[in-house]
């Protein structure tokens, strides 16, 4: 009779033992990352709206838009630029204008990025690189902006401006 | 009473005592588990409300007409260098108009940051930002600045704090 008593005891504690193991289990499980709708709003507006506010911005020192020396980027990129900026071309002083940004916005802020430039030539035709700002994000990409910039009686294809804000 | 009644009777007595005591703790564990869950729910929910607030202040401000530029076909927010000037000089001299804003902006601090061309920080509109214990994550907003009689556009982050009494205080 005791040594039954003693096996229900060695069970009932088992038993306590699963149920704390289950507790731990639920409690400690990680949660699935949910975006809350504000970060949504944020991340997908923010990458949008830094790249059209970017080109709408003047250069400093000249009477030329951002959108103006990129678009000229394109047109050097072909061989014909108009311009050239404290004695670089249309696409370093491009990438320089953009890094400055970067540099005092998403940097400060934390924010891994991916920026590109992207020249498209012809349907057929692979996209040209210009310009390419910050590294490849590793896993997932919080919000992208993707901006086309008109090549209208410019150049033909097609000019993009992308940018990644990484997670 | 014969011994051996008396001492299986106790360790009966026992037995229940420590059953009764081990659920006692694993009600205690799970209470412990819930309320700790309630509560980081509680948490998540009340910072989702004042994110939010501060998205509704920051919504006020870009659509004001006392800051917003008139350029017309403007894809960007566009903030009136000038008029964000007059608007930061009237609300630190004007008790009145600081009030009538309060009503607009409630306990907030938005701060315009002139990016590129590099330019000034100008604070628009401060209240109750010193004596509030808690800050909602900052707002950011790029914005154009245009200058009306330069006719000059500027990159700009439009930054946008919502202040909250914290919660308890």
């Amino acid at each position: 009779m005791k040594k039954a008593q003693v096996e229900m005891m060695g069970l009932v504690v088992v038993v306590i033992l699963v149920t704390l193991g289950l507790f731990f289990s639920i409690a400690l499980q990680p949660k699935p990352e949910t975006k809350k709708n504000v970060e949504v709003y944020t991340d997908e507006k923010m990458a949008g709206n830094l790249l059209i506010t970017l080109l709408e911005a003047d250069v400093q020192g000249y009477d030329l838009k951002v959108r103006e020396v990129a678009v000229d980027c394109v047109r050097s990129h072909r061989g014909d630029g108009k311009y050239r900026l404290d004695g670089k071309s249309s696409c370093q002083a491009f990438g320089n204008i953009t890094e400055e940004i970067f540099s005092r916005t998403l940097e400060p802020w934390g924010e891994d990025y991916h920026f590109t430039y992207t020249y498209r030539p012809g349907e057929d035709e692979d996209s040209e690189t210009l310009v390419e700002l910050g590294e490849t994000c590793d896993g997932e990409t919080a919000g992208a902006g993707v901006q086309p910039v008109s090549l209208f009686r410019v150049a033909p294809g097609r000019a993009v401006l992308e940018l990644h804000l990484c997670r | 009473m014969p011994a051996d009644i008396l001492k299986r009777g106790q360790l009966q007595i026992g037995e229940s005592i420590i059953v009764i005591i081990l659920i006692l703790i694993i009600l205690v564990i799970a209470l412990v588990f819930s309320a700790r869950m309630a509560e980081e729910k509680y948490k998540v929910q009340v910072s989702g409300f004042q994110e939010g607030d501060s998205v509704e202040t920051a919504q006020t401000v870009t659509n004001l007409f006392e800051l917003k530029c008139d350029k017309e076909g403007l894809k960007t927010t566009c903030i009136d260098k000038h008029k964000a000037m007059a608007f930061a000089n009237l609300l630190e001299d004007n008790e009145t108009a600081k009030g009538y804003y309060s009503q607009l902006f409630f306990d907030s601090k938005v701060v315009l940051n002139q990016i590129y061309p590099p330019g000034q920080n100008l604070t628009l509109y401060e209240h109750n930002a010193t004596d509030q214990t808690q800050v909602s994550q900052p707002f950011l907003i790029p914005v154009s600045i245009h200058n009306a009689s330069a006719d000059t556009m500027a990159f700009g982050i439009l930054h946008i704090e919502r202040y909250h009494k914290g919660v308890g205080s």
